[in-house]
């Protein structure tokens, strides 16, 4: 315990703390606040969202043939209400737009109307003329569900009937908002590739260090001897289960003000999402399974890092050998093991079999270095 | 009692210790050779950090490999390069090192205030050492050493950096630790061992040449070390002609202290041969290469 304890607070130095404070306020600037920020991004999009969540608030996780009824007599209000702002300002009625009806066939080649059309959307920026639009495509889609299946294009058998089988078990009808699934998608992939570069810097120095500045001789002649190696390992797993919990606290504590919990129990299969899954999930438990792989891969990743920092004779081939692993890791790494789990597009059990070949590959060279260092002659 | 038996080692091709045979028992050994020769090599091998090519080295008729944490547990060792950490403070990295040998935070508290005490460094047993002279340093390494009281204390080089008071004090401290345990010690400066190792073993061509005691490794020599006074101008031929072991000027004359096996001429007085002259009796056809200064 007390070596585990010494070993940790070798790993988190003050400089190292500093380091990952810098690199995670950085990444942050750059490819986080974004997607925080600006969502839902634009509009109609916003619109779109907050019609959903009163679709929500008012029918529920799903919308049956009635609600879906009202939800139309919304809309029709909506359009009653366009042509009233419409009448209600002069420069639209003398330029004969007093319907939403005739607003909406506006000549946009005839510069005098698209300038008025212009000064609804863009100046005034009319929020009924915005929701307008969002409802059309939202009952459109309803109206087609055949469209969630022609999105997917060329599908196999298996594809196909995943498909049929969800329309059936009521995708057709389920609300869900495909804004909220692609925010969260892009966001975790980007707090991933932070949490595997925060994982890199704190294991960079986990073996590398003592054998640089030669405090091994001291370690390795101790009464705890080359077992150190597998307690330093034990040290960095620790370091780095503490790394992701920190980051992903941090993470769904900003991303709690997206303000999304009333799609957290919701199926992500609904005709209003454009993502399909594999298996029958909910929104939290799809998030759950991307904090979880997540975990999973930085395990993995601290096996290699580590070995990495056992064999490199100096910090710059250290980092070296990491630039194409986080080349990997973070491209199509995140890509396939972050973004996107379980989706229809790709082999059914490819995240599991992934996640497991990555693991024991990465036990297996961990176990193998072990091995070596036991007889190696430390020079 | 620690035994070296036939105990080989090479890297790759290149052999670095041939057939070593010691037998270490409570007391001082100097271990005494120039650079290169292999002292660091044989060390690491007594400390489990390099294993032999071939041969064994047992510690109370056990293999000291087989025996494993039982046998680092009894050995306190300073490396020729000691690693340390430069923000920690002496206090902070001697309890990280008994937390590696497996001593209770209580009882390392208590002894490395002792310990640091012992090295004179007490005023600074919370400074980081970061700012440490190389001489602090090295007392840290030694004090690091003594850390689990070794029953086998192995020091490469422990002088190194230390200035002529501290190395008297060491070697007094050295002299007391040897009453009940083995304490090896490598150097190439004679006078760190002439008076306090029990016994000097010379390393020469990969093999063990001399382990005998101090007395008995000059009388080797006995007889072929002489003292003379020569003129300024005869002094390079003077070199050049017998193997000059020291040499001083002294009232417009130089006095050279030398060796040869020729017979002597009257002008020159036969003297007790000291270890200095052995060793540089023995190593003096040894050209200093580069590879001599590599270390591991
Ligand atoms: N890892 C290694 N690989 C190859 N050769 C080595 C290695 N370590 C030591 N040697 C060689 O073995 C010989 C003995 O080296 P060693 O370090 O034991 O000498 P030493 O007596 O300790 O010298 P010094 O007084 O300079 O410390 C040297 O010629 C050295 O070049
Ligand atoms: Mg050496």
């Amino acid at each position: 315990m007390r070596l585990l304890f010494e070993e940790l607070k070798k790993l988190f130095t003050v400089k190292t703390i500093i380091l990952l404070l810098l690199v995670s306020i950085i990444i942050y600037q750059m490819f986080i606040v974004f997607d925080f920020k600006h969502f839902p991004n634009g509009r109609p999009v916003l619109d779109e969202f907050l019609a959903t969540q009163k679709m929500l608030e008012d029918y529920g996780e799903s919308m049956d043939e009635d609600e879906f009824e009202d939800f139309k007599s919304i809309y029709d209000q909506r359009i009653n209400e366009a042509t009233q702002y419409l009448q209600s300002q002069d420069d639209m009625v003398a330029a004969g737009l007093d319907s939403y009806t005739k607003f909406k066939s506006i000549d946009l080649e005839n510069e005098k109307l698209a300038a008025l059309h212009n000064k609804v959307y863009h100046e005034d920026y009319v929020d009924v003329f915005w929701e307008i639009p969002a409802r059309e495509d939202m009952i459109e889609r309803y109206e087609h569900p055949e469209r969630y299946i022609q999105q997917y294009g060329q599908i196999n058998e298996k594809q196909k009937a995943r498909i049929e089988e969800l329309m059936k078990n009521g995708a057709a009808t389920a609300i869900f908002s495909y804004q909220v699934f692609e925010n969260y998608n892009t966001l975790i992939k980007n707090v991933a590739i932070l949490i595997f570069l925060s994982i890199m810097l704190v294991i960079l120095p986990l073996y590398i260090g003592d054998r640089r500045n030669h405090a091994v001789f001291l370690q390795y002649t101790s009464k705890v001897g080359r077992t150190l190696f597998t307690k330093k390992l034990l040290a960095g797993l620790i370091a780095s289960f503490i790394v992701i919990t920190v980051q992903l606290v941090c993470f769904f504590f900003l991303y709690k003000g997206n303000d999304i919990s009333m799609f957290l129990p919701l199926t992500l299969h609904s005709i209003y999402n454009a993502f399909i899954s594999w298996y029958d999930i909910t929104f939290l438990q799809y998030i759950l399974l991307t904090v979880v792989s997540i975990y999973l891969i930085g395990l993995a990743l601290v096996l290699v890092t580590a070995c990495i920092s056992s064999i490199a004779p100096n910090y710059m081939t250290s980092v070296g050998l990491h630039v194409p692993l986080a080349f990997i890791l973070f491209g199509v790494g995140t890509t396939y093991l972050v973004q996107n789990l379980t989706t229809l597009y790709l082999f059914k059990y490819l995240l599991p079999v992934l996640l497991a070949a990555i693991l024991s590959l990465s036990f297996i060279l961990f176990w193998w270095k072990y091995k070596r260092e036991k007889w190696k002659d430390i020079t | 009692m620690l035994l070296v038996e036939e105990v080989t080692k090479n890297f790759g091709k290149f052999t670095a210790l041939k057939k070593i045979n010691i037998e270490f028992h409570n007391g001082v050994y100097g271990l005494l050779a120039p650079n290169g020769a292999g002292k660091t090599t044989l060390i690491k091998m007594l400390t489990t950090l390099l294993f032999p090519t071939s041969g064994t080295i047992r510690y109370e008729g056990h293999d000291i490999i087989k025996m494993d944490d039982k046998y680092r547990e009894l050995i306190g060792y300073l490396p020729q390069e000691f690693g340390y950490y430069k923000n920690y403070s002496p206090t902070a990295y001697l309890l990280y090192l008994a937390a590696l040998k497996g001593i209770d935070r209580k009882t390392a508290v208590a002894r490395v205030k002792e310990l640091l005490k012992i090295v004179a460094l007490d005023h600074v047993a919370t400074k980081k050492m970061k700012k440490f002279s190389g001489g602090m340093i090295q007392r840290v390494g030694i004090a690091q050493a003594m850390l689990n009281d070794p029953r086998i204390l192995i020091l490469d080089e422990p002088t190194a950096g230390l200035d002529p008071k501290e190395r008297v004090r060491f070697r007094n401290l050295l002299t007391n630790l040897a009453r009940d345990r083995i304490v090896i010690l490598s150097t190439h400066i004679v006078s760190d061992v002439e008076s306090i190792a029990n016994e000097i073993i010379m390393i020469k061509n990969q093999e063990v040449l001399y382990k005998d005691t101090v007395i008995n490794i000059c009388r080797k020599i006995d007889g072929l070390v002489y003292e003379t006074e020569v003129d300024y101008g005869d002094t390079e031929k003077f070199r050049s002609t017998y193997l000059t072991l020291s040499e001083k000027q002294e009232t417009g004359k130089m006095h050279m202290r030398f060796l040869t096996t020729e017979d002597a001429k009257p002008e020159w007085k036969t003297v007790h041969p000291n270890l200095e002259d052995v060793f540089l009796y023995i190593y003096q056809d040894e050209v200093p290469s580069a590879g001599d200064d590599f270390d591991d």
